[in-house]
């Protein structure tokens, strides 16, 4: 079992059956949120457990996703796509950080390449590349994806 | 002179940014920001729109960390009175800006790392520099 926690504790977790990879998005909206990319975890809601949960303030960004944080400090504490919900094997994206101990994972995907800014770049550890367009050809999630402008108009 | 702003746009901000990004592992920067912070160093920061929808929290005895109270964006790391970093990826425009230290990084996670090579601090020199009284897991941007 892993555990982990908000910044500031009020909004706790523990999870079973957790991957041993994440995701690395480079999309606008990522980047944004958690100042450089997000870092995910794919966590199986089925033996995944929350605390704190009233100080959790969610919000739908896209139109097949949510995020949500921690009204007290600002961490980002999950992503989770609301097209999932009830379905079995739903599951939730937690970023990497948060986890107590975020050691022995690996990236396995590293998403909307394309839109990655320039200052940077992630070592190749075997993560598979993929541009927006690929992201949104071969994975049903994204195929309503949705620019900065859009979730404004929301 | 920058801009930038949250996920959601609540929350818009101009400042003027150094060119050198400041990378950091510490664990209080990689809960905040998904594994790690990247910050620009900034001065005359000016928050533009949403002064409403900013949050403060004081994240250690030294630092406070801004961020958007309507969707949760990091926005900025703050030494009150000494430094200030702006969230790398609140800024509207990154042309130019490169990542020029990375701090604890004897703490960084070993599932990713950045290709840059440049200057390296690890826990016990960011502790001696900046903090010598201090021990515990909080660090400069």
């Amino acid at each position: 079992m892993k555990t982990g926690r908000c910044l500031c504790g009020a909004v706790r977790f523990e999870a079973d059956a957790v991957p041993d990879t994440f995701i690395i998005c480079h999309c606008e909206m990522c980047r944004r949120w958690q100042g450089s990319a997000v870092l995910g975890v794919v966590v199986p809601d089925e033996g995944l457990r929350w605390s704190g949960t009233e100080r959790v303030a969610e919000r739908q960004t896209t139109s097949w996703a949510k995020r949500a944080w921690c009204r007290d400090c600002g961490t980002g504490v999950y992503l989770k796509s609301t097209l999932d919900e009830g379905k079995d094997g739903e599951a939730t994206e937690i970023p990497l950080g948060i986890f107590d101990d975020a050691s022995g994972f690996r990236p396995s995907d590293e998403i909307w390449i394309d839109h990655k800014p320039d200052s940077y770049a992630f070592v190749d550890m075997g993560q598979a590349l993929h541009t927006r367009a690929e992201c949104i050809e071969t994975m049903p999630y994204f195929t309503t994806y949705g620019s900065l402008e859009q979730e404004r108009e929301r | 002179m920058r801009t930038g702003q949250c996920m959601c746009g609540a929350v818009k901000y101009r400042a003027e940014t150094e060119n050198k990004v400041s990378v950091c592992y510490c664990k209080m920067c990689q809960r905040w920001a998904s594994g790690v912070f990247m910050g620009a160093m900034a001065t005359d920061f000016e928050v533009t729109e949403g002064e409403e929808h900013l949050g403060v929290v004081k994240s250690s005895d030294w630092a406070e960390r801004g961020f958007c109270k309507a969707c949760g964006s990091n926005l900025f790391y703050r030494v009150p009175g000494q430094y200030m970093a702006v969230a790398f990826g609140s800024l509207d425009d990154t042309t130019g800006l490169s990542p020029r230290i990375q701090f604890y990084v004897d703490k960084r996670p070993e599932g990713f790392e950045l290709a840059a090579k440049t200057k390296e601090m690890t826990e016990a020199e960011c502790i001696a520099f900046f903090a010598p009284e201090e021990a515990g897991d909080g660090g400069p941007a």
